[in-house]
C-alpha cells in the first residue's frame, strides 16, 4: 500500500499524455496569436489578412533573367495547378483577354452610368463641336486600329464610346507590362484556406515545385520558379520557428539533463524531476484546451518555456531534502512549502500582466503558465516528497556559492554603497533608452524572403503592397461615394507631385447614385443641336451617320457589383472590397507615394485612413507595449502588496522585491547605454526576470529551511537551470529566441547575485 | 487585338517553287516559312462605318518559325508584331505601345499560324477549304467553320489569289458582318536584309 501511494503518481502519468495527445486541438495560425486591432476597422482587416483573399494567394513567377517561358509551358502549368486539390484558380496576372470581354459585353451597355466620376465638368468639355469632333476622330482611329473588332461592337450602342471613358488609363495599364517583366510570366494561385493554415499550404508548395519540375524538363526549357505571398511567409516563418524550437528543445533538454546530473549525481532523480514536469505540460495543455478549445503552437512554445521555471520548486526540495532522513523529508518539503507559494503565487501575479498586455496569444499563455504553476507546486507539495527516497545528493557548485554568499556577507555595506551607486547611473542612462519603432528590426533573418517578394511584384505593376488608403462605409453605397470624393483628393495629389498613380474600384464600378447622377445629366445633355453636332462631325471624318449617327443611350438599371464579380474583372477587384455585416472596407491601391501628404490630405476624415500595413502592426504593437509596460509595473506593485501583506513590513517587502527590481533595471541600463532597441519582447523578458528573480527573494528572505548557505545553494541550482534553458536559445537564428535569451539568462544570474547583498541576513549558519 | 488580316498576309510572301500546274498542297507548301521575307502592300478597308474606303500602305514581314510583323507607313506610322503568341503594337503619332496575348478564339490568326508551318490537318479543322485553278490563276478560299451567332448566316472568309506558280498577289478578308481588307502585294525581298528590318522594328515595337 505504501509502494502504492509512492508510485499511483506513474500509473497516472501515461493516462495523462494519453489525454493530450488524442484530445487536444492543436492550432499553428501565427496571426491569431499575435493580430487584433483596436477598433471595428483593423480587426476588419487583421481578419482580411488572416483568412481573405489576400492570404490566400500566391505569385508565381516563371521564368529568368535571358530566357521568357513559353505560352504553351504556361498554360500547361496553370493546368496542373489548378488540378491541385486545395486550390481554388489559376490566372495569369495579366490576364486581359477576360477583361476585354468584360468590357465588350458588360460595360459596352453601361456608357450613360459609368462615362464620369464628374459629369458637371466632362459632359460640357465632351458635348461641344471641337469635343464631339474629337470624339468622331478618336472613333475612326479606334475602328481602324487592332482593336477594331472590340470597337465596332461598342460602338453599335454607343457611338460616343463613353463606355470607354474611365478605361482610358486602365487600358493602358492592362495592356503594359512593366519593362522589368520583360522575360517573365506571373500567375496567381488561389488556395481554398488561408494562407496561415501553413500545413495545408506546405502541402501545396510542395506540389507546385513538383509539378514546375514536371513540367520544365518536359518542355525542356532554362526557366525558374518564384513564388511569394502569405502562405510563403506564414510557412517560412512557422517552420523556421518549429525547427528551431524542436533544435533547441533538444539542445536545452541535454544541457538540463547534464546540469541535473552534475547537480544531483542520480538518475533516479532525474527521472522524478522530468516526471513531474511532464505531468505539469499535460496538465497545462489539458486545462488550455478546455477553456478555449485549442492550444495555439505558440502557447505550446513560450508558455512550456515559462512553465520551466517550476523546476525551481522541485530543486528547492531536493536540495533541502537531500540532507534530511527519508522519513523527514515531507516534513522539510511542508516546512519551506510557504516560501514556494508565496513564490508562486508572485510569478502568477507576472504572468497575469503578460495576459492583460493585449495580444491575443498571450492571454492563452497566461492561462497556460498559471496552471502549469499552481500544478508544479502542488505536486512538489504532495507527490515530490514521497518519491524521494533513497540517498540524494547535491552539489551545486556548493564552495563557489557558498563563497560569493560569505563575501556578500563581509563585505555588504561596501556592495551596497556600490550597487547604489551604479543603480543612479542606471536610472540616469535610461533617459536615452532607445524604443523599437519598426517591427521589421524583430525579423532580420527574413530580409531575404522580403527582398524576393518586392523583386517579384515590381515586375508586375508598380503599387506599393502594404500602403493603401482604406475608405469605409456602412454599406457597400456609402463606401463607394466616399470613395468618389477620395479620387478627387488623390487627382490633386497626382497634380501635385505627391502620388503617381492610384488604383480605386473605377473604372469598373461607381455607386448607385453616381451612375443615375450620370445618365440622367447625359439624357439631359443629348439635346437634337448636339446629336446634329455628332452627325456633322461623323461626315467630317468619313463615319457613317446611319450606323453611328443616333444617340439613344437607353436607361439601364446601375451597375452592380454583383455583376462585375461574374466576369473576369472579379479578379482586379476581389481584393479591394471587403465586406462584413456591419460595414464595407474599399482598398485604392496607390503607386510610388509621399507617406506624409497622404496622411495630411485624410487627416481627421472619420471614413478615410491612410494605412500602412507596416505602420499599422508597429502601432498595434506600441499599443500593446504600452499596456505591457503599465502591466508591468501594476504586476510589480501587486507583488510588493502581497509581499507587504505576507511580511507585514513594507521595508521587508521592499528588500524582498529589490533584487528582482534591480535586475530588470541593471538590463534595461545596458540596452541603453549599448544602443540596443527596446521592443515588446524585451518586456516580456522584464517580466520573466522579475517573476524568477522574486522567487529568489522570497526564499533567500525567509530561509525556511534554517540553512541560508543550502537555502543559497538551492537557489543557485535553479538559478543555474533557467539560465541554462534560457542561455540555449542564443543559438536560434530567430531574433525574437536571441532576445529573450540575452535578457533573461543575464537578468536571472544578475538578481541571485544580488540577493545576498541586497537581503540583510544574519552570518551565514551551518 | 492585332489584325488577323495583317498577319495572314505576311503567309502570302513566302517564296514559290516552280511547277507546271498548282494545286493545294504546292500552293500550301510555297507559304511554308523558310527565311525572313518582306513585301510591299496596298490596303484597302471597307467597313459599314465609314462612308468612305480607307487606305494605306507598308510592308508586310515573315521569319520562321512564328514571327509575323505589319509596318504601315500611310496615312500613320504604326508597327504590329506578332511573335508565337505575343502581339505587339506601336502608333509612332501618340507613341502608344501595349503589348497582349493573342486569342486562340481568334481562329484566323491561329490559323495563319498553321499555315506558315504547312499544317494542313489543323487548316481543315478551322476552315471549309476550297482551291480553284482558273486560267493563269490560283485562288484559295477559306471559309471558317466555327459558327456563331454572330456570323451563322455569312461566317468569316479569307480569299487568296495568284498567278499560277507564284506567291499571292491579293488577299481579300471578309469579316462575318461584310466588312473586309483587301490587300493588293508586289515585290518581295528575303534574306538578311528582311531579317534586319524585323530586328529593328521589333526593337522599335517594344520599346
Amino acid at each position: 500500500m505504501q509502494q502504492f501511494r509512492q508510485y499511483w503518481f506513474f500509473l497516472v502519468l501515461p493516462i495523462l499524455i494519453g489525454t493530450v495527445i488524442f484530445t487536444t486541438q492543436f492550432k499553428t495560425d501565427i496571426s491569431t496569436f499575435f493580430i487584433a486591432g483596436n477598433n471595428a476597422q483593423e480587426v476588419l482587416l487583421a481578419n482580411e489578412i488572416q483568412s481573405g483573399v489576400l492570404s490566400k494567394r500566391y505569385i508565381l513567377a516563371i521564368g529568368s533573367e535571358k530566357n521568357s517561358p513559353s505560352a504553351a509551358l504556361i498554360s500547361a502549368l496553370s493546368y496542373e495547378f489548378k488540378a491541385i486539390n486545395s486550390v481554388h484558380d489559376v490566372w495569369k496576372a495579366d490576364e486581359k483577354r477576360g477583361a476585354l470581354e468584360a468590357i465588350t459585353t458588360l460595360y459596352a451597355g453601361q456608357g450613360a452610368n459609368l462615362y464620369s466620376r464628374n459629369p458637371e465638368r466632362d459632359l460640357p468639355k465632351l458635348l461641344t463641336a471641337e469635343g464631339l469632333a474629337a470624339r468622331a476622330k478618336a472613333l475612326k482611329t479606334a475602328l481602324l486600329s487592332p482593336q477594331g473588332e472590340m470597337i465596332k461592337k461598342i460602338a453599335a450602342t454607343d457611338p460616343l464610346l463613353l463606355s470607354l471613358n474611365g478605361l482610358a488609363e486602365t487600358s493602358g495599364k492592362l495592356l503594359n507590362p512593366p519593362k522589368s517583366a520583360a522575360h517573365y510570366q506571373n500567375l496567381i494561385l488561389e488556395t481554398k484556406m488561408s494562407g496561415m493554415d501553413v500545413a495545408a499550404q506546405v502541402q501545396i508548395q510542395e506540389q507546385i515545385h513538383t509539378i514546375f519540375a514536371h513540367q520544365k524538363s518536359k518542355f525542356s526549357e532554362e526557366v525558374e520558379l518564384e513564388m511569394t505571398g502569405v502562405p510563403v511567409f506564414a510557412a517560412v516563418t512557422q517552420n523556421r520557428m518549429q525547427n528551431e524550437i524542436t533544435y533547441i528543445s533538444i539542445l536545452s533538454s541535454l544541457a538540463l539533463c547534464g546540469l541535473f546530473f552534475w547537480i544531483f549525481k542520480s538518475l533516479r532523480v532525474l527521472f522524478w524531476v522530468a516526471s513531474l514536469l511532464v505531468t505539469v505540460v499535460c496538465s497545462a495543455v489539458i486545462v488550455t484546451n478546455l477553456l478555449f478549445g485549442f492550444v495555439h503552437g505558440m502557447t505550446l512554445a513560450i508558455g512550456t518555456t515559462l512553465i520551466g521555471i517550476c523546476i525551481d520548486y522541485p530543486i528547492h526540495a531536493l536540495v533541502h531534502g537531500h540532507a534530511a532522513a527519508t522519513e523527514q523529508r515531507f516534513a522539510v518539503v511542508a516546512k519551506i512549502w510557504p516560501s514556494m507559494l508565496l513564490g508562486g503565487a508572485t510569478t502568477l501575479i507576472g504572468y497575469l500582466a503578460l495576459g492583460l498586455s493585449g495580444y491575443p496569444g498571450f492571454q492563452q499563455v497566461a492561462v497556460y503558465a498559471g496552471v502549469g504553476i499552481l500544478t508544479a507546486l502542488l505536486l512538489t507539495r504532495y507527490v515530490l516528497p514521497r518519491l524521494m527516497t533513497g540517498a540524494i545528493v547535491s552539489s551545486s557548485g556548493a564552495s563557489p556559492v557558498t563563497a560569493w554568499l560569505e563575501f556578500c556577507q563581509k563585505f555588504r555595506p561596501q556592495l551596497l554603497t556600490g550597487i547604489a551607486v551604479l543603480t543612479v547611473m542606471a536610472v540616469l542612462s535610461l533617459n536615452s533608452l532607445n524604443w523599437m519603432q519598426d517591427l521589421q528590426e524583430l525579423t532580420p533573418e527574413m530580409n531575404e524572403l522580403k527582398a524576393n517578394d518586392a523583386k517579384i511584384r515590381s515586375r508586375m505593376i508598380s503599387l506599393e503592397p502594404g500602403r493603401f488608403v482604406l475608405v469605409s462605409g456602412d454599406t457597400l453605397e456609402q463606401a463607394l461615394q466616399q470613395a468618389e470624393s477620395v479620387y478627387q483628393t488623390l487627382d490633386k495629389l497626382k497634380t501635385a507631385g505627391d502620388l503617381s498613380d492610384y488604383f480605386g474600384v473605377y473604372p469598373w464600378l461607381l455607386s448607385q447614385q453616381q451612375q443615375q447622377k450620370n445618365a440622367q445629366l447625359l439624357h439631359a445633355a443629348l439635346t437634337t443641336e448636339k446629336q446634329q453636332l455628332w452627325q456633322e462631325s461623323l461626315t467630317a471624318q468619313g463615319l457613317s451617320v446611319e450606323h453611328l449617327g443616333a444617340l439613344n443611350y437607353a436607361t439601364e438599371p446601375p451597375l452592380s457589383l454583383e455583376q462585375v464579380l461574374a466576369t473576369p474583372i472579379a479578379h482586379l477587384l476581389d481584393n479591394q472590397i471587403i465586406k462584413s455585416g456591419k460595414q464595407t472596407l474599399l482598398i485604392i491601391w496607390l503607386a510610388e507615394h509621399k507617406s506624409a501628404a497622404l496622411e495630411a490630405a485624410f487627416a481627421g476624415n472619420s471614413h478615410v485612413q491612410y494605412v500602412s500595413q507596416r505602420d499599422m502592426l508597429n502601432k498595434m504593437a506600441m499599443d500593446y507595449q504600452g499596456k505591457a509596460e503599465s502591466m508591468l509595473l501594476l504586476g510589480m506593485l501587486a507583488m510588493l502588496l502581497l509581499l507587504t501583506v505576507r511580511y507585514q513590513d513594507l521595508w521587508k517587502a521592499l528588500e524582498t522585491l529589490a533584487p528582482a527590481f534591480l535586475s530588470a533595471v541593471a538590463i534595461l541600463s545596458l540596452c541603453s547605454v549599448f544602443g540596443v532597441a527596446i521592443s515588446f519582447l524585451h518586456l516580456v523578458g522584464f517580466l520573466l526576470i522579475v517573476s524568477i528573480c522574486v522567487d529568489y527573494g522570497i526564499f533567500y528572505q525567509e530561509n525556511r529551511g534554517g540553512d541560508l548557505r543550502l537555502t543559497y545553494q538551492a537557489m543557485a541550482a535553479s538559478m543555474l537551470t533557467s539560465a541554462l534553458a534560457f542561455g540555449c536559445l542564443i543559438v536560434a537564428d530567430t531574433t525574437v529566441l536571441k532576445i529573450l535569451a540575452q535578457v533573461v539568462a543575464s537578468g536571472v544570474l544578475l538578481g541571485f547575485l544580488l540577493c545576498p547583498i541586497i537581503i540583510d541576513k544574519h552570518k551565514v549558519e551551518g | 487585338m492585332i489584325h488577323k488580316t495583317h498577319l495572314f498576309l505576311a503567309l502570302a510572301l513566302l517564296p514559290s517553287l516552280a511547277s507546271a500546274e498548282d494545286t493545294l498542297k504546292s500552293v500550301l507548301s510555297r507559304m511554308k516559312a523558310t527565311e525572313a521575307t518582306a513585301i510591299a502592300y496596298k490596303e484597302k478597308r471597307t467597313l459599314k462605318m465609314l462612308t468612305q474606303d480607307w487606305h494605306g500602305t507598308g510592308t508586310l514581314y515573315a521569319a520562321p518559325p512564328h514571327t509575323m510583323l505589319k509596318e504601315q507607313r500611310s496615312p500613320e506610322v504604326e508597327i504590329m508584331a506578332l511573335e508565337g503568341k505575343q502581339a505587339h503594337y506601336y502608333q509612332q503619332n501618340n507613341d502608344q505601345r501595349y503589348q497582349t496575348e493573342l486569342d486562340e478564339n481568334e481562329l484566323h490568326v491561329v490559323a495563319f499560324n498553321e499555315l506558315m508551318n504547312d499544317d494542313l490537318a489543323t487548316l481543315q479543322k478551322l476552315y471549309d477549304i476550297s482551291f480553284a485553278t482558273p486560267a493563269g490563276h490560283w485562288v484559295l478560299t477559306l471559309v471558317a467553320k466555327n459558327k456563331t451567332p454572330e456570323n451563322a448566316k455569312q461566317p468569316a472568309k479569307i480569299i487568296m489569289q495568284g498567278l499560277t506558280d507564284q506567291t499571292a498577289n491579293n488577299v481579300v478578308v471578309i469579316q462575318a458582318d461584310g466588312d473586309k481588307s483587301e490587300f493588293t502585294l508586289s515585290s518581295a525581298t528575303k534574306g538578311v536584309a528582311a531579317q534586319n528590318s524585323i530586328d529593328k522594328l521589333l526593337k522599335q515595337i517594344k520599346g
